[in-house]
């Protein structure tokens, strides 16, 4: 683990099955470490957000500093001290 | 004290709780639970005091097993959900089906994709199971049109029988430690051979504990060249299979039943193949009380024609009253019950969800 505190911003309903306090600060130097990061200081919240192979669930949408990362990249997308990462459900459902 | 009746409903958009006197008119409906999310499977778990077992699935943030400890006033995750090793490569999509195993904390949970999960602590943590999951036909097995599902669990004594969507039935005699497929006599109609080791469409199993080597299968059905194929019993503990579809208007359908004190009685409801609905868009339970060998179609009460509903493969079950009732659930968001047996059915709710699955019991 390395890297700068991120603030990471959750969704409500993963903040209130974790019971998980706003912001969380996590050290992390890219995504897939900011969400190991998750995983180490929230299980369940971890669990709620990616699958148990790692993936970003996959009607979650992923922002730093409000711009959408997808696809084979994100796990490496890296991340700068200061910045703000915020996973939303993505427009879905029916 | 008078009989109480509790049912566990779940929709595809979250799951309610009936309750009430088992002889009263009126039954109180709590919910929607888990707003939002599908649930499939549930559990009335009567070891010890009764608690209740539900798996929402979020469509954003994956499947989840709750307990009511309050009859479904209250819901509470187990802290713990099925899940693949991130060796394994498989995703847990969703859970089909829970069963309560030995002593009170025992738990069995069937997933999508086709995969048996045990926990020994009431849900806190799950294990996979490697006896079945890791079989080499494992990888093999295909989804239907539900997915690929293991969606019935029948953990008895001496014998452990899965019903998987498309594997087949499965059937472990070390309590779980290893599974083979038996499916000697159940048509794969959608296969060049009809008669495969697996990869049979079985749609539902059921069997009652005092007759362990009687079992009841619905399978997929509605072959072209016959459809007198797919209604099923065994009689030497699920190692082969003979139909007992004569006398039904259709052999394709979804759930099977048996009686909870009569284990020659059991339920089904035939659909048509293209739609999934009754024959003639008429709504017909049909049920037999001597194994299968004869059938009387049970309607009193149903629509009497244009009901174009599915009663899909977990959404009928029969409580243990006295004279206990058959329920069922309809993916027009109908809850049905059907005193006696199935002798006359009123309706219970009217406009609910599309209905997954329905559980009844006496608490």
């Amino acid at each position: 683990m390395s890297g700068a505190p991120i603030l990471l911003e959750l969704p409500s309903a993963v903040r209130e099955a974790a019971l998980l306090p706003l912001p969380l600060l996590l050290a992390a130097s890219d995504v897939a470490e900011l969400l190991d990061a998750l995983a180490h200081h929230a299980p369940l919240a971890e669990r709620m957000v990616r699958d148990e192979q790692g993936r970003l669930r996959p009607h979650l949408a992923l922002f730093v500093n409000e711009v959408a990362r997808r696809g084979p990249t994100l796990r490496t997308t890296p991340l700068q001290p200061g910045d703000r990462v915020t996973i939303l459900p993505a427009v879905s459902g029916g | 004290m008078a009989e109480r009746v509790v049912v566990v409903v779940g929709t595809r958009k979250g799951l309610f709780v009936l309750e009430g006197p088992a002889r009263g008119k009126k039954l109180a409906l709590r919910g929607p639970f888990f707003a939002g999310q599908g649930v499939n499977a549930a559990l009335i778990d009567r070891r010890g005091a009764p608690r209740l077992f539900a798996a929402p699935s979020s469509p954003w943030f994956g499947t989840s097993i709750q307990l009511s400890t309050d009859l479904g006033k209250k819901w509470k995750a187990t802290g713990g959900a099925p899940a693949f090793a991130a060796s394994d490569g498989r995703t847990l999509k969703n859970v089909w089906s829970i069963a309560a195993g030995k002593g009170k904390k025992e738990l069995w949970v069937g997933a999508e994709p086709a995969a048996l999960f045990h926990s020994d602590d009431a849900g806190k943590c799950f294990e996979p199971v490697a006896g079945l999951n890791d079989r080499p036909e494992a990888r093999e097995w295909a989804p239907g049109f539900g997915g690929l599902i293991l969606h019935t669990l029948l953990p008895l004594d001496g014998a452990f029988h899965v019903g998987i969507s498309t594997g087949g039935h499965y059937c472990s005699r070390d309590r779980g430690a290893t599974f083979a497929p038996e499916n000697v006599g159940i048509d794969a109609h959608f296969q060049p051979d009809r008669n495969p080791l697996f990869g049979q469409c079985v749609h539902k199993i059921a069997v009652h504990p005092s007759r362990p080597q009687r079992l009841y299968l619905q399978n997929h059905g509605g072959a072209e060249d016959r459809q007198d194929l797919s209604v099923l019993r065994s009689d030497d503990g699920g190692k082969s299979w003979q139909s007992i579809a004569k006398g039904l208007p259709t052999d394709f359908g979804f759930p099977i039943v048996v009686h909870p004190h009569r284990p020659d009685t059991i339920w089904v409801v035939p659909l048509e193949t293209a739609t999934r609905t009754c024959p003639d868009a008429k709504p017909t339970v049909w049920r037999s009380d001597d194994g299968g060998d004869s059938w009387q179609a049970k309607r009193r009460g149903l629509p009497k024609k244009e009901a174009w509903f599915t009663v899909l493969r977990d959404a009928m079950d029969c409580d243990d009253a006295r004279d206990a009732s058959l329920w069922f659930g309809t993916t027009t968001g109908q809850l049905w019950r059907g005193r006696d047996g199935g002798e006359e059915f009123e309706a219970v709710a009217t406009s609910l969800p599309p209905i997954l699955c329905v559980k009844a019991a006496i608490v």
